[in-house]
């Protein structure tokens, strides 16, 4: 007879699957791979990376993914993909900064300027999400399809508002308002805000539980069509409080600002700890723990002399193989115990 | 006269689902020409064992024999093909591809010319295939979507039945059935049998099992307790078997106690897109209105209707106050609750915990402070501590994720979802669907205790003896029509019903 053994059930095993399938395992993996890839790139840099110029650099470079992300876990929650959040906050970072230069140019101070730029993008940012959304339930489209269109559209109006020009904020303003920590208030009181309304409200339980099973979230009298909206306007406000992190940041506008801050910040959420489908194992500071994770993996692989090229590859296939290890059991199968 | 020749020899298996262990040294043999039962509570292996003959899963340990040859299938494709075929208990069909295509998944190289497919020959070979089994309402060419759950089950039996299995694996699949889809499914396990195959035979339905079956084995906890011969077939022991101790032999209620006259739900004369036309109904306060009929009768509709989730094209569903229900929100706001047939897709988010299944009914109980947009986690680890020690709900913690469970033990989230709001009217479709007795019984003694409270619950069902047990008043439907009412009365059997509802 052939024996198919396996492995032999045992105690220590069990007790280790225990761990693992423990919810305590699961959200505090993130910051465990975190550890490890600074520890892996202390170790190959003789210390540098770890230096406080250093890690300085990666939680500002960070910031921008972070504030974005924070937003779109509201948004991938439910179990959707957007692909527009990277072209919504270049064009809102655009349009800001264009009518902040106007504001200067036509004698208006400063103060009013900035006042004017910060509504702008803010608002901006929640329209686009918010059309996304009712063009999404109302068209009955999904999400993803809906997004990829407006990702383009947004993108070519961008293009025709800037051509090959570059805007370019004063410096003293954006030292000012770095200065004045103002890029850390406006993620960190967001980031604030996120956490209660992902965490202690009914919005963020609802969101969740349609994320995973939108059926029964239905028969349990919650409509996606409404809390998808809701998530996109959430989801947008982390756009346009990104978009003047970003200008406080470097200060300039051209058509290849941020070009990779969709990728980075789809990437962020997944690093951080939670499914591209969404549902019951998500929360809102896998933004952030992931965003700090995919600049500090950049950040090492630069510092160890990485291609560049060679790091847009490592950073595709590892988000390949985070979504696909969060793949859902299929359908179909018998349930486990009986 | 069935020899004695092994068929399938399953000797010291083990199966671990992470932490949980779903069979424990499990050892049992199966002969020619047998209909063997696997009987047991919910979570006690019998799909386990039984998919690991069929090749869905390996087991952690131990071996099999087949025909007297080592047997250790890859997939179920192989298991298929080589001589053992399972019907499984959820849905086995993909929706948007034809019957054809679905019977010869995975299979469609034996229809190839050169690189191409031969359609033509597929269709035939279907065509065939159901006419040998006599199915004449199921179209080689339709696509899968367009058939009822009765007709999908008998498209995935035809599937089975091609490769004339030496071994058919019938898994839960009869609750799935009516009357004359069981039927159907009967001659064909009763053909195996005639000529010197096999079944494994799992239902939760004993007396169908002792029916149909020539010996009984029966698991408890992943643990093969014994195996009883058709002859030696007594329903207490059976069931104290399975459950390890002694159960009541009839679980169902035996009051005669009536119901109020307070109307507390009314559909008034409510037409849908399908199956209902100027369609009344009146629950009344503390009353269980049980529904039954074949499957396709338009009860599942009614359920569905009156909670909201079905478009109304005429008429109109109203509480006592004059509510209008017309979608779930306002069903849910007005202390409505609905158990769906289908558990797992539409009644439970299977990858969220315990704690957020049960939870969510209860986002504006268990606010904080008033009406303010805060949820306390005390309060909500509270309302949920409480529905999983009321129901003994089987789990190691709150937080394990609902797919972990047994399938009773998912129909308790359920419930306690539901009864968590204080729900003041229930609508169960199919509610004991997959349960075993234990977890049957502790039902029903809840719908008596709630209705003993004043509540008020629908009972849909295709188990008329459950109908019986349990309803003040019965209706039973015939295409989308009440065809005969009766009131709960000592005399009532399954013949009386049955009349109306072919």
């Amino acid at each position: 007879m052939t024996d198919v053994a396996i492995r032999e059930p045992s105690s220590l095993r069990n007790k280790l699957l225990s761990v693992w399938e423990n919810r305590w395992t699961t959200r505090l993996m993130p910051f465990v791979i975190l550890l490890l890839i600074a520890f892996a790139f202390s170790l190959a840099t003789g210390g540098r990376f770890l230096a406080s110029r250093n890690l300085t650099i990666i939680l500002n470079q960070a910031l921008v993914v972070a504030t974005v992300a924070t937003g779109g876990t509201f948004i991938f929650a439910t179990g959707n993909v957007n692909l527009a959040m990277g072209a919504t906050t270049v064009l809102c970072e655009t349009v800001s900064a264009m009518a902040f230069l106007a504001i200067l140019d036509a004698g208006g101070s400063v103060e009013l300027g900035l006042v004017v730029m910060f509504v702008i993008s803010v608002i901006l940012a929640v329209f686009i999400m918010g059309f996304s959304a009712i063009l999404s339930t109302k068209l009955n489209v999904r999400v993803l399809y809906v997004t990829i269109v407006m990702m383009t559209l947004l993108a070519a109006i961008q293009q025709a508002l800037l051509g090959g020009s570059t805007l370019t904020i004063p410096s003293k303003i954006t030292r000012m308002l770095a200065n004045n920590n103002v890029h850390y208030i406006i993620f960190g009181v967001f980031f604030a805000f996120a956490v209660v309304i992902f965490h202690f409200t009914k919005i963020g339980r609802t969101l969740r539980f349609i994320g995973t099973n939108e059926i029964c979230a239905h028969q349990t009298g919650k409509f996606k069509k409404d809390y998808l909206l809701l998530a996109f306007v959430i989801g947008g406000l982390g756009m346009g409080l990104g978009a003047m992190v970003a200008i406080i940041r470097s200060g300039s506008v051209s058509i290849t600002t941020l070009s990779s801050l969709n990728m980075d910040t789809m990437l962020a959420i997944v690093l951080g700890g939670m499914s591209v489908f969404g549902g019951s194992k998500s929360f809102v500071y896998a933004g952030v723990i992931g965003a700090v994770t995919v600049t500090a993996l950049q950040n090492g692989m630069v510092m160890v002399g990485v291609d560049s090229n060679l790091i847009q590859g490592v950073r595709g296939l590892l988000f390949l193989l985070l979504v696909a290890a969060a793949q859902k059991r299929p359908h179909g199968l018998p349930a486990p115990e009986g | 006269m069935p020899t004695k020749e092994v068929l399938l020899e399953v000797q010291n298996m083990y199966k671990n689902f992470g932490a949980t262990v779903a069979l424990n040294n499990v050892s049992f043999t199966l002969n020619r020409g047998v209909v063997c039962g696997l009987i047991g509570e919910n979570g006690s292996g019998k799909s386990t064992v039984s998919s690991i003959a069929a090749g869905m899963q390996p087991p952690t340990k131990g071996s099999m024999k087949f025909k007297g040859e080592p047997w250790a299938p890859p997939s179920m494709l192989y298991a298929e093909k080589h001589g053992i075929g399972m019907i499984v208990q959820e849905a086995g069909t993909i929706p948007n591809i034809t019957v054809a295509e679905n019977i010869f998944l995975g299979h469609e190289a034996m229809f190839k010319q050169g690189p191409i497919i031969n359609r033509a020959k597929m269709m035939a070979a279907t065509r065939e295939l159901l006419e040998g089994l006599g199915i004449t309402n199921i179209q080689a060419d339709q696509p899968v979507r367009e058939l009822d759950m009765q007709q999908r089950k008998v498209v995935e039996i035809a599937k089975c039945m091609y490769w004339k299995p030496e071994i058919l694996i019938v898994d839960e699949t009869s609750t799935a059935l009516s009357q004359d889809g069981r039927e159907f499914l009967y001659s064909i396990m009763a053909a195996q049998r005639d000529n010197n195959r096999s079944v494994i035979f799992i239902s939760h339905d004993l007396d169908e099992m002792m029916e149909q079956c020539d010996e009984l084995t029966v698991l408890r906890d992943g643990v093969i307790i014994g195996t009883v011969q058709k002859a030696d077939y007594e329903p207490s022991l059976i069931r104290r078997m399975m459950i390890g101790r002694e159960i009541q032999g009839n679980y169902y209620r035996d009051d005669f106690d009536g119901y109020s006259d307070e109307v507390v739900l009314k559909a008034d004369c409510i037409t849908t897109m399908e199956d209902l036309l100027c369609f009344d109904l009146e629950l009344h306060k503390g009353e269980i209105l049980g529904i039954g009929g074949l499957s396709q009768c338009g009860m599942h509709t009614v359920g569905r209707a009156l909670f909201g989730l079905e478009k109304l094209v005429d008429g109109k569903v109203t509480l006592k106050d004059g509510t209008k229900i017309n979608n779930t929100r306002t069903a849910i706001k007005n202390r409505m609750g609905y158990v769906s047939k289908n558990r797992d897709t539409e009644s439970l988010g299977l990858s969220a915990s315990i704690m957020e299944n049960i939870a969510s009914t209860g986002y504006d109980i268990n606010r904080w402070h008033g009406p303010g947009p805060l949820i306390s986690n005390r309060k909500e680890k509270d309302y949920v501590d409480e529905q999983v020690k009321e129901l003994s709900i089987k789990c190691a913690s709150k937080y394990h994720n609902v797919n972990t469970l047994s399938g009773g033990n998912k129909q308790k989230v359920v419930f306690g979802k539901w009864i968590a709001p204080d729900s003041e009217i229930l609508i169960l479709d199919c509610p004991t669907r997959g349960v075993d007795v234990g977890v049957k019984a502790a039902m029903y003694q809840l719908m008596y205790r709630m209705k003993k409270a004043g509540k008020s619950i629908l009972l849909i069902s295709e188990e008329l003896q459950e109908l019986i047990g349990m309803s003040d008043r019965v209706l039973i439907m015939k295409d989308g029509e009440v065809r005969l009412e009766m009131m709960r009365t000592e005399g009532l059997t399954e013949q009386k019903l049955i009349e109306y509802m072919i």
